[in-house]
């Protein structure tokens, strides 16, 4: 272990387990016996002190930098930028292009989010039966999903194509004309098959759940006379259900901060952003324009921050209206 | 039953189809020529299979020096953000203290925040700390655990049922070794989903390479974005095509070895 | 300490795996990943280069370690990296940048080194022997092609030259365009929705593509055609107003109306020209010299490819410039001047330059070079009398420092595609093209003081 002399991850780390849950862990030594619940809590922050060390270091660090950035007019690179209160954030409020691309991407969430969790769990279902051949339809099923987003980006780019694609070819053979499909618009619902198409992600993390649930609730449903339908919405979802609520929130945070629209375009550099057909150029792309393209850092971060805080809410939202509905063997909030 | 067994494969079939076509068409476009991709009215097959379509993307950059960058960053710190990640989330789910609803909710927040957001200051705190161009960011990443991945052991620990760790604690048993005794190994699902799934982004993600790593050490995701043009700087789509089908075997490769922890969870459920 | 709290036997196995992981990954990450972004300079000397890749291949940095005893190490370029290196004061050595519109740009922010210096003393980049479109390189405050120079183009087209196929002249019963004299830019759209060839809402034939390098310098380009300015003279305003560039821009979005060639309302997946022409499928492609570099490879390509002069506009004046001129810039806080200095030489006037000047993807940047550019067969030598001739006709036109390319480009996408797809007018396009992007030059003008 590299514990000594130059930096090092290890010693980070290992000062990292030392100092935070310092406040809570008192020496071993010679002390009275501690109470269960003393332990527990020690106990708690003994195990989130990783992640509480990274954080404070890699998260809130630059995350303050950022809000800082967000009250100037800086650029990076010009000698005389300024401090300017929040008038990038009376800028942003005011443009309409930072609400049309909002509503974009509300929009897609809304529809990408249901359909790829309805398509992934169908999918964890039809695998999870007794199959021929399951490792094999599982690992073609999650294929599409760990094809990096360069490639399939490049893949849904030239089956679309207006000229060239395969999309097109098969419209051609029943006699209907092309459609121009990376333009608007049409360009949307390319955007989602792309996501959909990399179900495969919600698939495991569902079959993992699926696992966890025992044949016998199933078998005892079917003595009952249940059917599969029934089985599985008042057997299988229920159990699901904290894997299903983990899938939307973060479903809905990877899409509305998606970069495949950039993908999608023609030129899939963060300078392509700018040919982006107007009904993907949802929020992230705006930012993407604002960032890279006009290299406006301060108004980027101002509008980046307000989309962490929109995301909070609407994930706030989330977890309250289900909070009546998911289900956990053991309550992680539950007092004890 | 016969015809349900029927009807089950056929759908099977049919969708498994539907989602290799993509893929199926990127392995078309990486053996056809450069002027066949731009065809019109579409060739579906190429004319002439160009097989050295796939030896050509595979010399014309160190492929594999780049993959084994690529194989380095993405094992190490998928394996280092599995196991801090599990601890990280059995604490959340499974232990209560002051304060820990407050570090739930920022740890979401936390998920929620955008990563462009970091980006520059992430730079400059890791030339602070000289770790610019060398692999040790992934490390202090895969230490801190990942939001995502915490929520996901939290959510897989709290769907265990409390006679687990009862018994222990009437034992005696430390936090950390009924962790590490009794809900890892009962965690190979989520283990190895999580492996897979940190792998995935670590092999996928080019944003942080390229913005930590000189071009020698950087990743097989931003050669394959970067490296693939012409003397004047434009992309050469068909070799594009066919080093991204090289560039997902290994990724497969690893999830045929760890979906087999999937399976194996069915005998781990805890209600027995 | 940690290892005394609870459970010490299982946690401390825990840490102890976390480390031995660690460690064992220490030998790679000690191996192959030592940081070089210090450049501390030892026996042979390091020179950091930001680049794309193909600006250097692996090949040429191992002649350089051969030939100069430098170790270059490169770092893709990448605007958000070169930021983040600039400010962490540890900018690389050199950086390629694209001459027409990155130098004013660099310049007015005092980040780049002026080179004058370096030139006058150097024995391999004479001042006779610079190709004047060098002079993009060149920034004075005020104008761009005059002052002290920021960098060098390693080989450059004159953009605005369009190829055509004779295929497709042919097959249409339309007359080639002639190679000496330029056409009217009318009567290339004209062409051009003559050669389109449609079927089942499908492009089968594009008649041609016009769209520049970007449409920053397209657009600049053609209201210079047109004999007037896009920017004001101390290139801190834009007009779209003026008679001249509202010309340039009604021309470029009834090009792209009309759909004879790829535009931001008719994508190409490729991203340019090459494949599309290749597969007979382009009959004019508005890309100068360089892509010859590609169309040399296909001897029944290049037999029926002929390389035209810039267009013009009627009354207008006959310009045709490098809308790109990419080369190398010095940051001006970069560690190892002299070494940097010396891998810019020979990248720029030895063995790279020369290799470049063969390959026929560009014009060399020092006249020496020029007899290296293949004329072997006839239809090389065919195009090699086209662009010298067209050579006459190059001129610098000034760029402004206070918006880049690409931000142009942003603004002008957000705006233009209604126009071209024939929702607003090109006069309603013209005013808030004025607004949106001035507002942006204002912001650039005050922040460069």
């Amino acid at each position: 272990m590299r514990a000594e002399g130059t930096p090092s991850a290890a010693t980070r780390g290992a000062t990292g387990v030392r100092v935070a849950p310092a406040a809570a862990a008192r020496p071993a030594g010679d002390r009275p016996p501690t109470s269960m619940s003393t332990r527990r809590h020690r106990a708690f922050y003994m195990f989130a002190s990783p992640w509480i060390i990274g954080f404070l270091l890699l998260t809130i660090v630059p995350m303050v930098y950022a809000l800082w950035l967000s009250l100037t007019t800086y650029d990076g690179i010009s000698p005389h930028w300024r401090f300017i209160g929040l008038a990038n954030y009376r800028e942003l409020f005011a443009d309409p292009v930072t609400w049309d691309a909002l509503g974009r991407a509300g929009l897609f969430a809304l529809t990408s989010v249901p359909l790829s969790i309805v398509a992934g769990l169908g999918l964890a279902v039809l695998i999870n039966r007794p199959l021929r051949a399951r490792a094999l339809f599982r690992t073609l099923l999650y294929l599409p999903a760990v094809v990096p987003p360069v490639g399939a980006g490049l893949a849904f780019k030239s089956l679309f194509d207006q000229n060239s694609g395969a999309a097109n070819g098969v419209l051609n053979i029943f006699g209907i004309d092309a459609l121009g499909w990376l333009a608007d618009p049409y360009a949307r619902y390319v955007l989602l098959m792309t996501v959909l198409w990399a179900a495969g992600n919600v698939m495991i993390i569902s079959l993992a759940g699926l696992q966890d649930v025992p044949r016998e609730l199933h078998e005892a449903a079917r003595i009952d006379g249940a059917g599969a339908w029934r089985t599985f919405r008042s057997v299988t979802v229920p159990l699901l259900s904290p894997v299903l609520l983990f899938q939307t929130v973060t479903g809905v945070i990877a899409s509305v901060q998606t970069i495949m629209p950039l993908l999608l375009a023609a030129e899939p550099t963060t300078g392509g952003v700018t040919a982006i057909p107007q009904s993907n150029y949802m929020y992230m792309m705006h930012v993407f324009a604002e960032y890279f393209a006009l290299g406006r850092y301060g108004y980027a971060s101002a509008l980046l921050w307000v989309l962490f805080v929109l995301i909070l809410v609407v994930t706030g939202l989330i977890f309250r209206f289900t909070s009546g509905v998911v289900f956990y063997n053991v309550d992680p909030e539950a007092k004890k | 039953m016969r015809t349900g067994r029927l009807v089950l494969y056929t759908v099977l079939v049919v969708v498994t189809g539907l989602f290799l076509g993509p893929f199926g068409w990127l392995v078309l476009t990486g053996l056809k020529t450069s002027a066949e991709t731009a065809a019109a009215p579409v060739h579906w097959l190429p004319a002439d299979f160009q097989w050295h379509n796939f030896a050509d993307a595979f010399h014309l950059i160190d492929f594999l020096g780049y993959a084994r960058n690529s194989l380095i960053i993405a094992f190490l710190y998928a394996t280092l953000v599995t196991l801090s990640s599990a601890w990280v989330g059995y604490g959340f789910a499974r232990l209560d203290a002051p304060g820990k609803k407050t570090l739930f909710g920022v740890l979401l927040g936390s998920m929620m925040l955008p990563q462009m957001i970091t980006l520059l200051p992430t730079y400059l705190i890791f030339a602070r700390l000289g770790m610019v161009d060398t692999y040790w960011p992934w490390v202090l990443w895969g230490l801190a655990a990942a939001p995502y991945l915490v929520f996901l052991f939290r959510q897989f620990f709290a769907g265990l049922p409390r006679e687990l760790e009862e018994a222990a604690i009437v034992d005696g048993c430390g936090y950390a070794t009924i962790f590490w005794r009794i809900f890892l190994p009962q965690s190979w699902p989520v283990l190895s989903a999580s492996f897979v799934i940190a792998f995935t982004w670590t092999w996928g993600d080019y944003i942080a390479p390229q913005l930590l790593l000189s071009t020698d050490r950087s990743t097989l995701a931003v050669a394959v974005m970067s490296t693939y043009v012409t003397s004047a700087g434009t992309p050469v789509t068909h070799l594009q095509a066919a080093a991204s089908v090289m560039y997902v075997v290994p990724i497969l490769l690893i999830f045929l070895v760890a979906q087999r922890g999937f399976v194996a969870g069915m005998s781990t459920s805890g209600l027995k | 300490m940690h290892t005394r709290a609870d459970g010490p036997l299982s946690r401390r196995r825990f840490l102890a795996l976390s480390a031995a992981g660690v460690t064992a990954a220490g030998a790679a990450l000690n191996g192959c990943a030592l940081p070089v972004a210090g450049g501390v300079g030892g026996s042979g000397e390091t020179v950091t280069l930001m680049v794309k890749a193909e600006d250097i291949s692996p090949e040429l940095i191992r002649q350089a370690q051969r030939g100069l005893g430098i170790r270059i190490v490169t770092v893709r370029y990448d605007i958000t990296k070169l930021i983040a290196m600039l400010t962490s004061g540890n900018p690389p050595d050199l950086v390629r940048g694209v001459g027409a519109v990155d130098t004013p740009y660099y310049a007015a922010r005092d980040v780049a080194e002026e080179l004058d210096p370096y030139f006058a003393a150097s024995t391999v980049l004479k001042a006779d022997d610079l190709d004047p479109v060098n002079d993009l390189w060149r920034y004075d405050g005020r104008t761009q092609g005059k002052g002290p120079r920021y960098g060098m183009v390693k080989d450059f087209s004159q953009d605005s030259m369009y190829w055509y196929n004779t295929a497709h002249f042919d097959e249409a019963g339309i007359a080639y365009p002639p190679t000496s004299e330029p056409v009217t830019y009318e009567e290339w759209l004209d062409r051009a929705e003559r050669l389109t060839r449609r079927r089942n809402g499908q492009t089968i034939v594009f008649g041609g593509s016009y769209n520049g390098l970007y449409e920053a310098t397209n657009l600049s380009t053609l209201t210079a055609a047109a004999g007037g300015s896009l920017f004001d003279d101390d290139l801190a305003r834009i007009d779209f107003t003026t008679p001249e560039a509202r010309k340039a821009l009604g021309w470029y979005i009834d090009y792209c109306r009309t759909r004879v060639g790829p535009s931001a309302i008719q994508p190409d997946p490729n991203a340019w020209d090459g494949p599309t022409y290749q597969a007979g499928r382009m009959a004019m492609s508005n890309s100068g010299y360089w892509l010859g570099g590609m169309i040399n490879t296909d001897e029944k390509l290049a037999k029926v490819s002929r390389l035209a002069p810039a267009p013009v506009f009627a009354g207008g004046a006959r310009v045709s410039p490098c809308q790109g001129g990419t080369g190398f810039w010095m940051p001006r806080k970069a560690r190892n001047k002299d070494a940097a200095w010396r891998v810019f030489e020979w990248f720029f006037g030895e063995a790279p330059a020369k290799a470049r000047a063969g390959g026929g993807w560009g014009i060399p940047s020092l006249k020496s070079l020029r007899p290296l550019m293949p004329a072997e067969h006839d239809h090389q030598r065919r195009v090699l009398a086209a662009q010298e001739a067209e050579l006459e006709h190059f001129s610098v036109i000034s760029f402004t420092p206070y918006i880049t390319a690409e931000g142009f480009k942003a603004l002008f996408n957000q705006v233009a595609p209604a126009a071209m797809k024939g929702e607003i007018s090109v006069d309603t396009l013209a005013g808030r093209l004025n607004s949106t992007i001035n507002e942006q030059l204002d912001r650039g003008k005050e922040q460069v003081g």
